[in-house]
């Protein structure tokens, strides 16, 4: 009996070391853990026998021992995630105190969008404004929130203020509201997931391109005195670039060689194009529009009759005339006096006239358009004028690519090949052509509301190249810009921050994309890369950064470098 | 009789726990090799090495480790203390740097070490992670594969 119980109470002392010892391995643990990891070498492609640059730049994503192994493993990642940001990006708001009563944090001549309250998106970076409305700054706005944009509504920014205290400045007929004092909201970067980076393949025209698609660092190539980033290779072969200045640690305006407009014209669809051609007529169009681009404090002038001045091809106000705002002179405008370029200047012109129709509110008319614009969509897309953009890059081209030479006295010229550059001006809704129409080009429908952006270029009149083999013959020299759809394959998307990929230069610049023309007010839109690096759409005629785009012919060989920041790919022409 | 009963049914009650808690341990071990993660019985924690063949900064190669207090959404009460050995294995040649999340460094002058030991760490009891992400480099220059091991010894506080 004593025995069986001695045994039993020491197998009772075991089990309980047991168990106390297995507690304090559990506090006191050790993990090991493995895994390999391929160390790239110097001068990978020429050591390896890789010659020319596009199957380097392949070989280089893996180290493949041949351009087809880089392909298939390429292509075996899939399609890009183009619904989201590559990297994905998790942002944490912050908030700081800032005043500057010299100038204001912020100011306008015109009216801010202010919100009662705000919510911010931690995956895209955005803070967007609820509960808000487009007013002057009043006492009543204090602890209101506004993303400080003076123009239109703007109810999304990276960047938004929350209003503690103001000034306003009358001087003359003008007034300036400055914010003196305000809480500042931004953004930091608190987790950036390289979950989709270096290259992916889809097709485009040709064949399978492959492009760059992340916060990639081996992109980095120099040719003809200035650094570019590699886009993509084409679908033949040849390697599309993107012009990032004189050094790879070049940022902001920098990366490109100067800013322009667009278009510096604005009111006719046309004016999307990178070549556009004005087939206009003088138009009454009975389309009825609710016009909301009014001040609702602007001093306005209306009349009875206008003139048109084909020289010019400006509108003015004519006969018996009175001014007031919209809100204070609507009925007696209606009946009488219609005609309006909505300007506060008596003898204003104006590129269309609005025909006052009715009253919606002190900021809103239901008007119809006088208007000397397109006849047609085809014949809109004849290409017969350079846009503002145009003739800027086509300037830089001329001067820094066509008439200078590399070291054995060979233009530039001769590395590059003449390949498409699509300013996709087909639309999903609208007709393309009308002022009264909205029309939605191509590219918004892919990139805003599909997500899902496209190389090919369907439409012959858009295909801009320098011959008639591959597109419409309309260009002077094989340069253009970056599509939006090559920066959304690159990982940028509409509204979501984005200071990570390789596109980021901290500088807005402009893409060859039409995004829309809208009908009220008349504007044609194209779509850019902002400064936090996500992609937008505006009117085009503000002046953002350009970034000529260009493309190495597919035989051109490699002579040196791996691609990378301290190390960019040199290049050769073929020995033949 | 009575004890002798009541000491085998204490036993087995033991015995009962005591597999229980093994069984635990060891089924929460999964994905070998390129990522691992564990969840004991007492210390909840994640760890995960990624070695994407992209990871490359001025022709350096680097990997990743995530180290986690979480698993499967559930966050270990207790604060962790934590610290990272990294070392070749298999003969391999490597050196090796990181940087944390946070930017510090395993050298302030930037050295490389085939055999480096971070500070140590310590996770509160809200949900945190830390990136720690280690750069390799070969003596040769010349295209290697390199085998690294990482031991990790946690401490609940």
């Amino acid at each position: 009996m004593n025995k069986k119980l001695i045994f039993l109470g020491t197998l009772l002392i075991i089990i309980g070391i047991i168990l106390a010892a297995n507690d304090s391995l559990s506090y006191f643990g050790t993990s090991s853990y493995t895994g390999i990891i391929t160390i790239p070498e110097n001068n990978y492609c020429i050591n390896n026998g890789i010659t020319k640059l596009s199957d380097c730049i392949l070989v280089m994503e893996n180290y493949a021992e041949t351009p087809e192994a880089a392909k298939t493993y390429i292509e075996s990642k899939g399609e890009a995630t183009t619904n989201q940001t590559a990297p994905t990006i998790t942002f944490q708001e912050m908030s700081t105190e800032v005043s500057n009563t010299t100038n204001g944090v912020i100011s306008t001549t015109a009216h801010f969008t202010l919100g009662k309250s705000y919510t911010f998106n931690a995956t895209t970076g955005m803070f967007t404004l609820t509960n808000y409305n487009n007013n002057e700054l009043s006492d009543e706005y204090i602890d209101y929130y506004t993303c400080g944009s003076t123009t239109g509504t703007y109810t999304s920014c990276t960047t938004m203020y929350q209003i503690k205290a103001y000034e306003k400045v009358e001087s003359g007929s003008s007034t300036t509201y400055k914010v003196t004092w305000a809480i500042r909201y931004n953004s930091k970067v608190l987790e950036s997931l390289d979950s989709e980076i270096g290259l992916y393949a889809t097709t485009d025209d040709e064949g399978t391109s492959y492009f760059y698609r992340g916060a990639v660092e081996n992109n980095y190539l120099s040719f003809a005195g200035y650094i570019w980033r590699i886009v993509r290779i084409n679908g033949n072969g040849s390697i599309r670039l993107i012009y990032s200045g004189t050094s790879t640690s070049a940022t902001g305006s920098a990366t490109s060689i100067g800013t322009s407009q667009f278009n510096s014209k604005y009111f006719d669809p046309t004016y999307v194009g990178y070549k556009y051609h004005e087939n206009f007529r003088l138009k009454d169009d009975p389309t009825q529009v609710n016009y909301t681009n009014i001040s609702d404090n602007n001093i306005y002038y209306y009349s009875d009759s206008y003139s048109f001045n084909e020289d010019t091809r400006k509108f003015t106000l004519n006969g018996n005339k009175i001014s007031g705002t919209w809100e204070s002179v609507n009925q007696e405008a209606v009946a009488s006096y219609p005609y309006t370029c909505l300007s506060t200047n008596e003898n204003g012109t104006c590129d269309f006239l609005l025909r006052l129709k009715g009253y919606n509110s002190p900021t809103s008319a239901k008007v119809n358009y006088i208007a000397y614009s397109s006849v047609d969509y085809p014949s809109l897309l004849n290409n017969t004028n350079d846009s503002t953009i145009k003739g800027k890059i086509d300037s830089w081209y001329a001067a820094n690519i066509q008439n200078k030479q590399d070291s054995d006295g060979v233009s530039y010229a001769s590395y590059l090949s003449d390949e498409i550059f699509c300013n996709d001006r087909t639309f999903t809704s609208g007709d393309g052509y009308s002022i009264s129409k909205t029309t939605i080009f191509s590219p918004y429908y892919r990139v805003l509301n599909q997500k899902k952006p496209s190389l090919s270029c369907t439409q012959q009149a858009d295909k801009f190249t320098v011959g008639t083999e591959k597109g419409n013959g309309a260009l002077t020299y094989p340069v253009g810009l970056i599509t939006i759809d090559e920066a959304a394959f690159a990982g940028g998307v509409y509204l979501s921050a984005n200071q990570e990929y390789y596109l980021y230069t901290g500088q807005t610049y402009w893409t060859m994309s039409p995004s829309h023309f809208n009908s009220s007010p008349t504007n044609a839109h194209a779509w850019y890369v902002t400064s936090t690096g996500y992609l937008n759409v505006s009117w085009v005629t503000p002046s953002r950064g350009v970034r000529p785009v260009v493309n190495l012919s597919s035989d051109i060989l490699i002579s040196g470098g791996d691609g990378t920041k301290n190390n960019p790919y040199t290049v050769a022409l073929p020995n033949n | 009789m009575k004890k002798q009963k009541f000491l085998v049914s204490i036993i087995t009650i033991l015995l009962f726990f005591l597999i229980l808690k093994e069984s635990y341990a060891y089924f929460g071990v999964t994905k070998q090799s390129v990522s691992q993660s564990i969840t004991t019985g007492k210390i909840i924690y994640d760890v995960i090495i990624d070695t994407n063949p992209n990871y490359i900064e001025n022709n350096l190669a680097y990997f990743r480790v995530t180290v986690t207090n979480t698993k499967n959404g559930k966050t270990n009460p207790a604060p962790i203390k934590y610290q990272l050995t990294l070392q070749n294995d298999e003969r391999s040649n490597g050196i090796f740097y990181y940087i944390d999340s946070e930017g510090n460094t395993s050298s302030e002058t930037g050295e490389y070490l085939n055999t480096i030991t971070s500070q140590e760490y310590i996770f509160s009891t809200k949900e945190e992670s830390r990136v720690f992400k280690v750069y390799v480099k070969v003596p040769s220059g010349l295209k290697e594969t390199v085998n690294f091991k990482i031991n990790i010894k946690f401490k609940a506080l």
